[in-house]
């Protein structure tokens, strides 16, 4: 579960103080597929950021799958982010001089597994993603859709509790972007939370739940099919 | 650290190779430089005779008229006066062996026409000047004591010369030549492991002695004296030619050109020289001699002869230049990993949003960092030498060709201290030169470097 009390968090300069956040109160309750909407600077990928322990908040308090963050130090935070967390990210991140199966393997490298433990979740991740059969090509060989899919098995490989996505499909085409949608909508269902910032409505209204931001603050929360999820 | 790590490394090192190798040639030429400045330095202060050197002594006493100037430094006093050193040698002290000698030079003929004559370079002494120096012989061995004044015309010479003269082989008892002088040969010296020639005090880095005759031969042959003398204007008129003129009127006068040496092993035993040095100094006072009102003495092993003297100021001050030089090529350096680090922030915010820690990142860059200091120490290393081979060049140019290149050459060779200090300076360098880059990159704000 991730659970956010009252979290505030600020950008400060020599002469103004933003709010990106303002007490911002959001539970995600393990297995939800929920959406991040609003307006381009109304503090989503700052909450996405917050949620996923790249930045730090100013006020208030989060819990990630029970832990309480606050104060934890840099190793503490990189190790919970590599355990729990997977990101996907608008523009697929991956790295150009390293194969499909070496950019699967980068954030279980962080993880002291073995060779072989490491090689059964890399081409089982890419299995799921359909990719299983071009893993030594490069991320220059591959369609965007099919960079993006590479981005989502790095990005489960490591089995994380929570997936957090950055408009993953916003650098994609719409059939790319059904097909991105449908196998993480099929994560979802196996049991990984998925948190996905989107523009696109139509993408929003098929996650269970929709978050809406807009100056910082959740104004709108509005459930979609939390009835079938397992609270 | 683990072979991630290295492999991290490796990766990063790949990355914009231009920099990389930007980096290997500032520091390559950085080190180079210092090294070979910081290696002529090094080579000159490094002691004579390591093995012995810290019982070996020079003695000096300022003898000199009061008009003459106060010298900076003790051991640019000049040498004894042939009767002072007698005084010195007929001090009675178990504990001390001394040694006289003085610099001449002649020229040494074979039987053998067709081998040129040779003008060689050597010292006038007794026989305990092989004992307390240790030299080593190849063939035969020193004269004894009681030759050292008998006038008998025997020689001792470098392994060198016996090459020359005798194209290496046991020449023992063959005769020489030594200003028409007939003489024998009764030692020759094998290489003796030595860095200057600092029995004549000249610490000569181009050549060593070829010849070692008996104080008694010198005098009674009046062989030329050509080592480093003093005089006053008034003894030079009186004696005239103090190189060549009739050497018993230097020997009576106060001329200082001989020096002496002592070999003491205990510190007792020194402060015991120093005390009869001082006595010996003043009886000489209270017979009208040293009126300086206080006479310097030196009593000084050849480790602090060595110190005091230090290195030439031309090499000091290429070294000093040369030191300033690595600092521009180290924060160059600085500038050059920035960019090259900066450059890889995406792969690195995406790295710690995977879960790298900060000190992940530290250890892969810090590998990265000292791998590219030990290829910039071996390339500077190699340029060292080109370095080191031209300033032997410039040396031996400046001596118009007349040095050993064998002893020369060693003031312009890399031991391996030399190597490691070289490596190591260049580890310890970058090290401090890539903190700041290091921490940079470590500190990059993953989420901004990751929307674009």
């Amino acid at each position: 579960m991730l659970k956010m009390n009252n979290v505030s968090k600020f950008y400060r300069t020599n002469l103004i103080e933003t709010h990106a956040l303002k007490n911002v109160n959001i539970q995600v309750k393990d297995g939800e597929f929920v959406t991040i909407t609003g307006p381009s600077g109304s503090g989503k990928t700052t909450f996405l950021n917050l949620a996923g322990l790249l930045e730090n908040f100013d006020e208030g308090e989060y819990f990630l799958d029970g832990i309480d963050v606050t104060g934890l130090d840099d190793n503490a935070l990189s190790h919970l982010r590599n355990e729990k967390i997977g990101f996907i990210f608008q523009s697929f991140n991956l790295l150009s001089d390293l194969s499909l199966y070496n950019n699967v393997e980068v954030p279980l490298n962080f993880r002291g597994l073995s060779r072989k433990e490491r090689k059964e979740r890399i081409e089982h991740a890419l299995e799921i993603v359909g990719l299983a059969a071009r893993k030594h090509h490069y991320p220059n060989q591959l369609s965007g859709g099919q960079q993006q899919r590479v981005a989502i098995a790095r990005a489960i490989a490591g089995e994380p509790r929570f997936l957090l996505a950055d408009e993953p499909t916003g650098n994609l085409d719409s059939v790319m972007a059904r097909q991105v949608m449908e196998l993480l909508e099929d994560i979802n269902d196996k049991g990984t939370t998925i948190v996905m910032v989107t523009h696109d409505p139509q993408l929003a209204k098929r996650a269970n739940r929709n978050i809406h931001i807009l100056d910082g603050q959740v104004n709108d929360i509005r459930e979609q099919r939390l009835t079938d999820l397992a609270v | 650290m683990n072979i991630q790590h290295f492999k991290e490394a490796k990766q990063s090192l790949k990355t914009r190779p231009g920099l990389s190798i930007l980096v290997v040639m500032t520091m390559g030429v950085g080190i180079a430089l210092l090294m070979t400045m910081f290696t002529t330095v090094y080579q000159q202060m490094r002691v004579p005779v390591p093995h012995i050197s810290q019982e070996r002594y020079l003695v000096l006493a300022d003898a000199r008229p009061v008009e003459d100037e106060s010298l900076m430094e003790a051991w640019q006093l000049p040498s004894f006066s042939w009767n002072d050193a007698q005084l010195l040698l007929n001090m009675e002290s178990p504990a001390v062996r001394q040694s006289i000698n003085f610099t001449s030079r002649a020229v040494l003929e074979v039987d053998d026409p067709s081998i040129r004559p040779v003008w060689a370079e050597g010292s006038a002494t007794d026989s305990e000047f092989f004992t307390i120096f240790d030299a080593p012989f190849l063939f035969g061995g020193p004269w004894t004591k009681e030759t050292d004044m008998s006038g008998e015309a025997v020689m001792v010479i470098s392994k060198d010369l016996n090459d020359i003269l005798f194209g290496g082989e046991n020449s023992v008892g063959q005769t020489i030549s030594a200003q028409g002088v007939r003489t024998t040969i009764i030692g020759v010296m094998d290489d003796w492991p030595i860095k200057a020639a600092f029995y004549d005090r000249s610490f000569s880095d181009r050549e060593m002695h070829q010849m070692f005759i008996p104080l008694g031969f010198a005098i009674q042959n009046n062989l030329m004296r050509s080592g480093v003398m003093y005089c006053t204007p008034e003894q030079r008129q009186a004696i005239g030619d103090v190189r060549r003129d009739d050497i018993n009127q230097l020997m009576a006068s106060d001329c200082g050109w001989i020096n002496v040496w002592a070999h003491m092993n205990s510190q007792s035993s020194v402060q015991e020289y120093e005390a009869m040095l001082s006595q010996l100094v003043q009886q000489q006072k209270d017979f009208g001699r040293y009126q300086r009102e206080n006479v310097t003495t030196l009593v000084a092993n050849i480790n602090d002869v060595v110190s005091m003297r230090g290195a030439d100021d031309w090499s000091r001050t290429l070294l000093v230049m040369a030191y300033l030089f690595f600092g521009v090529c180290l924060v160059n350096t600085v500038g050059i990993l920035l960019a090259k680090f900066l450059n890889q922030s995406k792969r690195v915010s995406l790295y710690r949003a995977l879960g790298a820690s900060k000190s992940y990142i530290l250890k892969q860059y810090l590998i990265e960092v000292l791998c590219l200091g030990l290829i910039g120490g071996v390339a500077g290393l190699l340029l060292a030498n080109l370095g080191l081979e031209v300033m032997f060049q410039v040396e031996m140019y400046q001596s118009d060709y007349d040095g050993d290149p064998k002893v020369v050459r060693q003031y312009f060779t890399l031991d391996w201290q030399l190597i490691l200090t070289a490596v190591a300076i260049a580890v310890s360098s970058i090290v401090v030169a890539g903190l700041y880059p290091i921490w940079k990159i470590c500190n990059i704000p993953p989420a901004g470097q990751l929307k674009s």
